[in-house]
């Protein structure tokens, strides 16, 4: 009550606060229950204790998704490479910088089953155009879709042409605060283009280095809609544990294995989010 | 004090927007469809108002739904007490609803003689779990081989040439790779794979009888597994034909880089709607048997659910949807088949022009007799579970180098298991 006298506030989070409970609150903790539970939908529910986990760690495929999650976390340093490249060369505001920042941030914009169709025509294994062009090189046809880890390898690329735009976007708001006498100071001292990123612009854009980091790979662990879209009759053991979640809960309608699942993936979520508030932490009190 | 009423008027207000929605109302009828909205909206919005005319206090809502998302929402909807009284399934769920005790048992309502007078029995067959009736058969399909004249010509090929067997089928396949250095049609063997069916239609049986044991490692069945993956490693089938869905299948052929699709005639509309210069050379065979002559039966059903308020009423508008004259006027709709005996021997499926349509509707017609459920392990409630491994286990053999006999040893152990938890 005294919340509520002190901060009228309170009332308008107030809605967002309902809607956070029912949506997110309650089902998190209504999962971890089913993780204990044989839970189908239809049935009450009986208290199986850590029989779901046991299952899970005793099933290679779930081991098999799960590094491959963290597999997909290799595409992030590579999306901030491009990203902040792209910052970089497009960062001072001109006609021409503006259409090419337009131009890359097409993919964001895109809808994603429309980019995994067109990926899929790309990387189309006796038809696509990948593949042409490697056999004018003389080379052999790659099974960018069935062969594992290649498939793999494909959706990640579909992941970075999806994702650069975004992170390039996040780094060009972060160059814009950067001090122009900074670099200017640099300059009369005689650094170069690459001496001023190095040791100029990364050190005072390492907050959001920092940040498209752990955002970016939270987001490669919980992978899902791209292999859905572009992979999707591949072996379960090359897709990610988002995908082994979806098909034990919905396909197959064990929500309690699915659910013990989830909780894992929510702990290594988890790990992301500390690692994120210590760095951050870290660099605030520097 | 303000804030606090502020507070249970936002409360009062999210639970009454709950009790609107109270779709269950005995005079209600909600009936759902797989995918036929909007291309049918006029065949059932007739067919509703007609019903509605007769039955006055009747209201019938439909809704129709995604044929992938289909078991994931009416599960959704059986969990949170509210399915629909009406819905159509393909014959290929029910087993997993009607093990969830979900589905309405059709024979304590009316008796199964009556059922056999009016259904076709490979249809009602299909329609059985644990030889309870669970749903009303509804309208049919069979299979075809789809092919492209201009492309068969083209490579030295006459329409004698098309092959009838699984056995012919892979030497054509051979041939026209040999001598067009193009494949001659996409045919999937990983995922969602035709291999079930070969066997079936072989003979060769996948389970046994009272589905408590797998039996695909016989030799007969490994024998027949290799000689497919035999020409999968030697380049004679697409890469991609191990992984791609079955819905995929019919894109090779309307783009014009395969010459031939082995699926459901209903697809001539969509070739001819999609690719207008690969439907003109178009023609179609009867569909590619084993020693047994026998083909799959894609059956589409109706059932009611266990939950459903009104079960009579229910039951009285899935008996009206699935009457003879209502199966006959949706079949003039599309190349599909009625599950009534009657709406059968109608002059439909026995004379008409000479377009391919027709040649598809007089074709499957004539073949429908034939047509069975091949894929008998699709009556396990855990049917998508053993489909799973059984695909997977043929990606291993493409993908990963695994022995085709190791590969099917492992699959079947698995599938015992499972079995045997029934």
């Amino acid at each position: 009550m005294s919340l509520l006298k002190s901060n009228k506030g309170f009332l308008f989070v107030f809605p967002a606060l309902i809607f956070l409970l029912l949506f997110a609150f309650i089902p998190f903790v209504r999962i971890v229950i089913y993780s204990f539970m044989d839970y189908n939908l239809m049935n009450d529910g009986n208290f199986i204790g850590l029989s779901n986990y046991s299952r899970l760690f005793q099933d290679h495929v779930f081991w098999m998704t799960l590094l491959n999650s963290f597999l997909f976390i290799l595409a992030t340093p590579v999306i901030i490479i491009i990203s902040l490249t792209l910052a970089l060369f497009l960062r001072d505001a001109s006609a021409r910088n503006s259409f090419l920042r337009s131009i890359y941030f097409f993919p964001v914009i895109t809808p994603v089953v429309i980019a995994g169709i067109i990926w899929r025509w790309i990387l189309s294994e006796d038809y696509g155009i990948m593949n042409y062009l490697l056999s004018l090189l003389g080379m052999e046809n790659v099974q960018w879709l069935t062969l594992y880890p290649v498939n793999l390898f494909s959706v990640m690329l579909l992941t970075v042409w999806r994702g650069f735009g975004y992170y390039m976007m996040i780094f060009l708001a972060g160059l814009m605060i950067i001090p122009k006498e900074l670099e200017e100071s640099a300059l009369l001292d005689g650094a170069g283009p690459l001496r001023r990123v190095i040791d100029i612009i990364i050190p005072q854009l390492k907050p959001v280095i920092i940040f498209v980091f752990v955002i970016s790979s939270s987001a490669a662990i919980k992978i899902f809609t791209e292999i859905y879209i572009l992979i999707p009759g591949t072996p379960m053991g090359n897709k990610s544990i988002v995908s082994f979640l979806f098909r034990e809960a919905f396909e197959r309608f064990e929500f309690g294995l699915s659910s013990a699942a989830g909780v894992i993936l929510f702990l290594i979520s988890l790990g992301f989010a500390f690692m994120n508030i210590r760095f951050l932490e870290k660099k605030w009190d520097t | 004090m303000k804030n606090i009423v502020l507070i249970l008027l936002l409360i009062t207000s999210l639970i009454s927007f709950h009790g609107c929605n109270n779709p269950n109302d005995e005079n209600t009828i909600e009936f759902w469809t797989l995918q036929l909205s909007p291309v049918f909206d006029d065949y059932f919005h007739s067919l509703i108002k007609e019903y509605e005319a007769h039955n006055p206090d009747i209201k019938i809502r439909w809704i129709d739904i995604p044929y992938d998302a289909a078991i994931q929402k009416l599960l959704a909807s059986l969990a949170a007490g509210n399915p629909p009284d009406v819905v159509n399934l393909s014959a290929d769920f029910l087993a997993k609803f009607a093990a969830l005790n979900a589905l309405e048992v059709l024979t304590t309502h009316i008796p199964a003689d009556s059922l056999r007078q009016i259904y076709l029995s490979n249809a009602l067959e299909a329609c059985t779990f644990r030889n309870q009736t669970v749903a009303l058969p509804w309208y049919l399909n069979t299979y075809a081989l789809i092919y492209n004249k201009k492309l068969i010509t083209q490579a030295g090929f006459s329409p004698s040439d098309i092959p009838s067997t699984f056995s012919e089928l892979t030497e054509f396949l051979r041939e026209y790779k040999n001598r067009t250095g193009n494949y001659a049609l996409f045919w999937n063997i990983g995922k969602d794979s035709y291999l079930p069916m070969m066997l079936g239609s072989e003979g060769i049986k996948m389970v046994n009888s009272d589905i408590t044991r797998a039996l695909f490692n016989s030799p007969e069945a490994v024998s027949l597994i290799n000689s497919w993956m035999d020409l999968y490693k030697q380049g004679f089938l697409p890469s991609e034909s191990l992984i791609n869905t079955g819905a995929s299948i019919i894109e090779p052929y309307q783009s014009g880089r395969v010459a031939m699709v082995f699926t459901g005639p209903v697809f001539l509309k969509r070739i001819k709607d999609n690719a207008p210069g690969i439907y003109s050379s178009t023609d179609i065979a009867p569909p590619v048997v084993g020693v047994t002559g026998k083909h799959e039966l894609a059956a589409m059903s109706v059932a009611l659910t266990k939950k459903s308020r009104n079960k009579k009423q229910a039951l009285d508008f899935a008996l009206f949807v699935t009457n003879n004259q209502n199966q006959l006027n949706f079949c003039k709709l599309a190349t599909i088949f009625p599950s009534t005996q009657e709406a059968m021997l109608d002059p439909y499926f026995t004379s008409g022009d000479s377009t391919l349509e027709t040649k598809a509707r007089l074709m499957g017609a004539r073949l429908l007799p034939k047509a069975t459920r091949l894929r008998y392990y699709l009556q396990h409630p855990k049917f998508d579970i053993l489909r799973d491994i059984f695909d997977e286990s043929i990606q291993s053999i493409g993908l990963g180098n695994v022995p085709v006999k190791k590969a099917l040893d492992l699959a079947v152990r698995e599938w015992s298991i499972i079995l045997g938890d029934q």
